[in-house]
C-alpha cells in the first residue's frame, strides 16, 4: 500500500497571555491510502489540535511546526496558501465534533453541501444542486429534495452531521478527517452515523482518522491506533495489538476503564487516578508520569524514546528498557 | 407572512392611537396655552376670549380631544395656532423632505462607513485600525452631537473656512450636518459590528467553510459577515425612524428648515395641532421602519420565524 499522509516531528504551540500551551508535541504518524487510523485519548492530549495542525485550521496564535508534512506525494509545508486551499475539502474533507454549531444558520443545507463543489469542481448552480442531492441520498437522508432547501436549524443533530458528512465526501476527497464525529450525537444516533461512516468506507477507497474518546468506535472502525496523552503519541499499533498486547500503562488504563456489558450493577468503574497535565508548564519527563502506577525516577525527568515492538507496534515508554523491573500489567 | 404584516400594522395603529392619547392629555397638561397676555400684551381680555372659543380651547379637554379625532379620520392634522394660513398637514409635507434627505445621506454614510470599520476591527483585532475604532466608537457614544457640531463647525468653517455653515443650496452645505449627524450612528454600527463580527469569526461554522477550502474573503463576506449583520439591522429601524425625521440641533445650528427645528419650536409655542401633527407622523414613522427592520431580519436570518405568536 501507498502512503498517504506522513507526518514527522509535528509541534503545535498556543501563545496566550499567560505564556505557551504545548499542545502537541513531536508528533510522528503514518497512514496508508485506504487505510482507516484512530486517534484516542483524553480531551486535552492533543488529538484534535494535530488534525487541525496538518488542515491549518488553528487561529493565528497557535505556532505549528514540522520536519515535513507529506500528502499523497506533496509536501503540504511548502504549500502556498491557494494550493493549500485546493486540498482542503477536495482531497482531505473533515467532519467535525458538533454538527449543532458547524453548519452555517443562514445558508440551506444545498448550499452548504453544494459549497465545496462549486469552488473545487467549478460546478455551476443546476450541476450542484443534482450531486447535492446524490450526496444526500448516499447519506441516508430520507426525503432528500426536501432538505436541500431546509435550513440547518429545521433538522436533528444526526441528519446535520449526515449533511456534514455529505459536505465532507462532495468531492471525493482521499482522506476524511472525523474529529468525534459521534460524541454530540445520542446513542441511538450515533450507531447510525458509525454504520454511515463505515458503509461509507467501504463503497469508497478513501483513508479515514478517527479521533475520539471511545474505545469502541475505534474498535469498529479503525485497523490501526494512535494512544495520545499530553501532546504526545505514547503507543501505536494495529487494534489487535492495542487492545490485546497493550504494553504502555495509560493505554492499560484506558482498556480498563472501559465499561464491561457482564459487569455487575454494584461493580465501580475502574478510572485513572489524577487530572491531565496542564500542558502550560507540561511536565519534564513522560506526561503520564504523576498518574502512572509503575512510575519510576527516570520517568519524572526524561521523555521514554520510542521502542519499536514490531512492523506496527511501538511504545514511548522507560518499562520497554531492558534495566527496567519487568511489571504485571494490573487488571 | 401577509398574515404577520397585517397584525404587526394592527398593533402599530393601536400604538399610534395609544400615543395621540397620551401626547394629547400630557400637552394639555404643559403650564401654559397658545394664547397667553403674558405673550401677546396687546391681546384684551375678550380678544383672548373669543381666541380660545374660536379654537376650541373653551371646552373641556376630553371634548376637545373627540373633535381632534373627528380631523384625524379626515386625515386633517388641523391649522397651526401660529400660522393661521398654514395647516399641519403643508407644514410636515414641505419641511419633512428637506430633514429626510439630510438623514437619508446621513444613513449611507453611517452603514457605508460603520460597517467596514467594524469588520476591519474585528479582523485586525488588537491592531491599530482596531484601537482606533474603539476609541473613535467610545468618542462618538459618549460625545453630545452638539459637542460634534460645534467643534466641526469652528473647525470647518471658523478656523479653516472650507465649508458653508448654513442652508442646503450645494453638496458642500451637506458635508458637515452629515458629519454631524452620522458621527454617533457610526460609531454604534462600528462597535456593534465589530463584536458581532468577532462573535461569528469564532464559530464553529467558520472552520467548517475553511475545512471545505473557502477563500479566506468568502469566509468573511460570506459566512461571518451575513451573521455578524443581524443586530446591525436591528438597530437599523431605530436608526432610519430618528435620522430622516430630522435633528433639533444641528438643524439649528446648521440652519436648515427641516421638521425637526419645527417641533420643537411648536412645543414651546404651544402649538398644539403642530405638537399634535408632528407626534403623530414621527410615531407612524418609527412603526413603520421597525416593522421593515423585522422583515429584512426575517429575509436574512431563517431562525426568524414571522409567526403570530
Amino acid at each position: 500500500m501507498s502512503r498517504l499522509l506522513e507526518v514527522k516531528n509535528l509541534t503545535t504551540n498556543f501563545h496566550i497571555g499567560v505564556g505557551c500551551v504545548q499542545a502537541v508535541r513531536n508528533v510522528s504518524f503514518h497512514l496508508d491510502a485506504g487505510e482507516s487510523l484512530g486517534i484516542v485519548g483524553e480531551s486535552g492530549s492533543g488529538k484534535s489540535v494535530t488534525m487541525m495542525s496538518i488542515m491549518g485550521l488553528l487561529p493565528d496564535y497557535a505556532d505549528v511546526t514540522a520536519d515535513s508534512i507529506r500528502f499523497n506525494d506533496r509536501e503540504m509545508t511548502k504549500m502556498s496558501v491557494g494550493e493549500f486551499r485546493k486540498v482542503r475539502g477536495n482531497e482531505i474533507g473533515m467532519i467535525f465534533q458538533d454538527p449543532m454549531t458547524s453548519l452555517n444558520p443562514l445558508y440551506t443545507v444545498e448550499n452548504q453541501i453544494a459549497e465545496p463543489l462549486r469552488i473545487h469542481r467549478g460546478m455551476n448552480k443546476a450541476e450542484a444542486r443534482k450531486a447535492a442531492l446524490e450526496l444526500l441520498k448516499r447519506v441516508e437522508i430520507p426525503n432528500p429534495e426536501a432538505r436541500l432547501k431546509q435550513y440547518p436549524h429545521e433538522l436533528s443533530g444526526g441528519m446535520r452531521q449526515r449533511v456534514m458528512i455529505a459536505a465532507a465526501i462532495a468531492c471525493q476527497p482521499k482522506l476524511v478527517i472525523a474529529d468525534e464525529p459521534t460524541t454530540a450525537l445520542d446513542v441511538t444516533i450515533q450507531a447510525q452515523v458509525l454504520d454511515l461512516l463505515n458503509h461509507l468506507k467501504e463503497s469508497s477507497n478513501a483513508s479515514i482518522i478517527m479521533i475520539t474518546h471511545d474505545l469502541g468506535v475505534i474498535a469498529s472502525m479503525c485497523s490501526r491506533i494512535l494512544v495520545m496523552y499530553g501532546g504526545i503519541i505514547c503507543e501505536q499499533g494495529t487494534v489487535r495489538e492495542i487492545f490485546y498486547e497493550p504494553r504502555h500503562p495509560y493505554t492499560w488504563g484506558l482498556l480498563r476503564s472501559i465499561p464491561k456489558m457482564t459487569e455487575r450493577k454494584d461493580e465501580k468503574l475502574i478510572p485513572i487516578n489524577g487530572t491531565p497535565p496542564d500542558m502550560l508548564c507540561p511536565p519534564k519527563g513522560c506526561p503520564f508520569a504523576p498518574r502512572c502506577p509503575y512510575a519510576m525516577p527516570v520517568c519524572r525527568k526524561y521523555l521514554a524514546p520510542n521502542t519499536v515492538l514490531g512492523e506496527t507496534h511501538s511504545c514511548a515508554c522507560h518499562l520497554l528498557h531492558p534495566n527496567a523491573p519487568k511489571v504485571e500489567r494490573g487488571l | 407572512m401577509i398574515k404577520y404584516i397585517l397584525k404587526r400594522l394592527l398593533a402599530g395603529v393601536l400604538t399610534i392611537v395609544v400615543l395621540i392619547t397620551v401626547a394629547f392629555f400630557l400637552m394639555h397638561a404643559m403650564p401654559g396655552s397658545p394664547f397667553s397676555q403674558e405673550e401677546q400684551k396687546k391681546l384684551t381680555e375678550e380678544g383672548l376670549a373669543r381666541l380660545n372659543a374660536k379654537y376650541g380651547l373653551d371646552k373641556p379637554v376630553w371634548e376637545q380631544y373627540i373633535t381632534y379625532w373627528k380631523g384625524l379620520l379626515k386625515f386633517d392634522f388641523g391649522t397651526s395656532f401660529k400660522k393661521p394660513d398654514t395647516t399641519a398637514n403643508e407644514i410636515i409635507f414641505s419641511h419633512f423632505p428637506t430633514s429626510a434627505k439630510v438623514g437619508g445621506v446621513a444613513i449611507l454614510v453611517s452603514l457605508l462607513i460603520g460597517i467596514p470599520l467594524g469588520m476591519a476591527a474585528a479582523l485586525h483585532r488588537g491592531k491599530g485600525i482596531d484601537w482606533f475604532c474603539m476609541v473613535f466608537a467610545t468618542i462618538g457614544i459618549s460625545a453630545p452631537v452638539f459637542v460634534i457640531s460645534v467643534l466641526l463647525m469652528y473647525l470647518f468653517c471658523s478656523a479653516i473656512p472650507i465649508l458653508p455653515n448654513f442652508g442646503l443650496n450645494s453638496w458642500k452645505n451637506y458635508i458637515l450636518p452629515v458629519s454631524c449627524l452620522s458621527f454617533s450612528p457610526i460609531a454604534y454600527i462600528a462597535r456593534q459590528t465589530r463584536s458581532s463580527m468577532l462573535d461569528a469569526m469564532g464559530q464553529d461554522y467558520i472552520r467548517t467553510a475553511r475545512a471545505k477550502g473557502v477563500s479566506e474573503f468568502k469566509v468573511v463576506a460570506k459566512h461571518a459577515l451575513k451573521n455578524a449583520l443581524t443586530p446591525v439591522i436591528t438597530y437599523l429601524g431605530t436608526l432610519i425612524a430618528s435620522l430622516l425625521t430630522g435633528s433639533f440641533v444641528v438643524e439649528r445650528l446648521f440652519s436648515i428648515s427641516g421638521i425637526g427645528r419645527y417641533f420643537v419650536q411648536s412645543i414651546s409655542d404651544r402649538d398644539y395641532t403642530m405638537i399634535m401633527g408632528i407626534t403623530i407622523f414621527f410615531g407612524i414613522f418609527v412603526v413603520i421602519c421597525n416593522l421593515i427592520a423585522d422583515i429584512m431580519l426575517a429575509i436574512i436570518d431563517p431562525r426568524v420565524k414571522l409567526t403570530n405568536q
